[in-house]
């Protein structure tokens, strides 16, 4: 009996582990399946301080929208409309601040998100296929196979 | 079951009924601005959702007293002589005392959260990701934080409800509801529509319609927050059932020879 590779690139989802149950389940040992978290270059540690665009949009649009209501109060327009003015106004100023200030580092036009975990099976031939189809069953991105050693 | 496992000293997150409590390490500066923007949100971003519940409580209770609200309102209508005469002046010392003390406090927290966090990864501990209990079932799961921005907008509350902090959701909602029904928005916006702004202006009540754009940013902002910080939870601990549960492995890639 010829042993392949299977090996399957995934998001981390609660499906992963549907997969990999399902996996087991079809009669592969657990000794043989392999699961990696994969680390992004440039991946920032977990205690970083970060905070992102829309947070940024988030913050200045409700100071903005403050000044706007208290201020519309006393123009033609009024409260309501000078706050929602002021809450466009403020997202699109924290929105720069934010892009100005990380402009050059984590770039925004990165490869859209990268897969998290690789997942590799050792299988005989005859189960390769019911493992494929339970891979991209269960939203695997990609699979690939390999006719082993 | 839970007593017989050592107390960590620095322990990192925790499931209850109320949903996932954790250390968190927001911006210092975001925390202090939402302080500002309205008492006790900062401390909802650093998960002290009980002190943040009595400080936005006070908030309400001593501005509207005070007549800070509308004070605020004339001073930016460059009526100053009016602001003067809206603030009760035996108010206006502890209000400032315990506005300032909020943002000051929710800042200085923010740090000692971060450093508290860091100290929590030198100790490896298990994150929990279910809890049964018999009012609720919590778990943590992965969401898209953008659905998390997109319900608190529409109404705030349901960003926290999502994130399942269902008692921070109804509390929201609640102020939510109170300051429609006291501003009169929603009867201004339909009248703005289809009638005269100068009667939708008059209709408003300028006092119950300040907390507004505060209360509907920071519950927007706590609610995307609180969905990325869930799923960076999610992640890590599924990266760690993965490596102690497929991570040793007797698959052979390439053949021995000898």
């Amino acid at each position: 009996m010829i042993r392949m590779l299977l090996i399957g690139c995934f998001y981390q989802t609660i499906e992963l582990e549907h997969a990999l149950a399902d996996i087991e389940r079809s009669g592969i040992d657990r000794r043989h399946i392999l699961a990696v978290g994969m680390d992004q270059s440039g991946q920032p540690a977990p205690e970083a301080l970060q905070s992102d665009a829309i947070e940024m949009g988030a913050g200045w649009a409700t100071a903005f929208a403050v000044i706007g209501v208290a201020a519309g109060f006393g123009l033609a327009w009024g409260p309501i409309v000078w706050g929602l003015i002021g809450t466009a106004a403020g997202f699109g100023t924290g929105w720069c601040i934010h892009r100005f200030r990380h402009r050059g580092g984590a770039r925004s036009g990165r490869a859209a998100s990268p897969p998290e975990v690789t997942v590799i099976v050792q299988c005989p031939s005859d189960k390769s296929d019911a493992v494929r189809s339970v891979m991209y069953r269960c939203g695997a991105l990609s699979v690939g196979t390999n006719r082993g050693p | 079951m839970t007593n017989t496992l050592p107390q960590r000293r620095y322990p990192m997150t925790r499931m209850s009924l109320l949903g996932l409590t954790y250390t968190s390490v927001p911006r210092p500066a975001m925390v202090a601005w939402w302080s500002a923007a309205f008492p006790g949100f900062g401390h909802f971003i650093l998960n002290q959702y009980a002190r943040g519940v009595l400080l936005t409580l006070t908030e309400v209770v001593i501005n509207k007293l005070s007549g800070l609200n509308e004070a605020i309102v004339y001073t930016f209508c460059g009526r100053f002589a009016d602001a003067t005469a809206a603030v009760d002046e035996n108010l206006a010392f502890g209000y400032a005392a315990i506005y300032l003390f909020a943002i000051w406090d929710s800042y200085r927290s923010s740090k000692s959260q971060g450093r508290l966090r860091a100290l929590s990864r030198t100790e490896p501990q298990p994150i929990r990701r279910m809890l049964v209990h018999p009012l609720e079932v919590q778990y943590i799961e992965r969401k898209k934080p953008q659905t998390a921005l997109f319900y608190s907008i529409l109404f705030p509350g349901l960003g926290q409800l999502f994130n399942h902090r269902f008692c921070l959701a109804f509390y929201l909602m609640f102020l939510w509801w109170s300051f429609i029904w006291t501003s009169h928005a929603l009867s201004a916006c339909l009248e703005l529509l289809y009638g005269s702004v100068s009667r939708s202006t008059a209709m408003l009540s300028a006092h119950w319609l300040m907390f507004m754009p505060s209360v509907i940013g920071g519950a927007a902002y706590h609610a995307y927050r609180g969905t990325n910080e869930q799923n960076k939870l999610f992640r890590e601990e599924q990266r760690a059932y993965l490596e102690k549960t497929y991570g040793r492995t007797e698959i052979a890639i390439f053949t021995e020879s000898g």
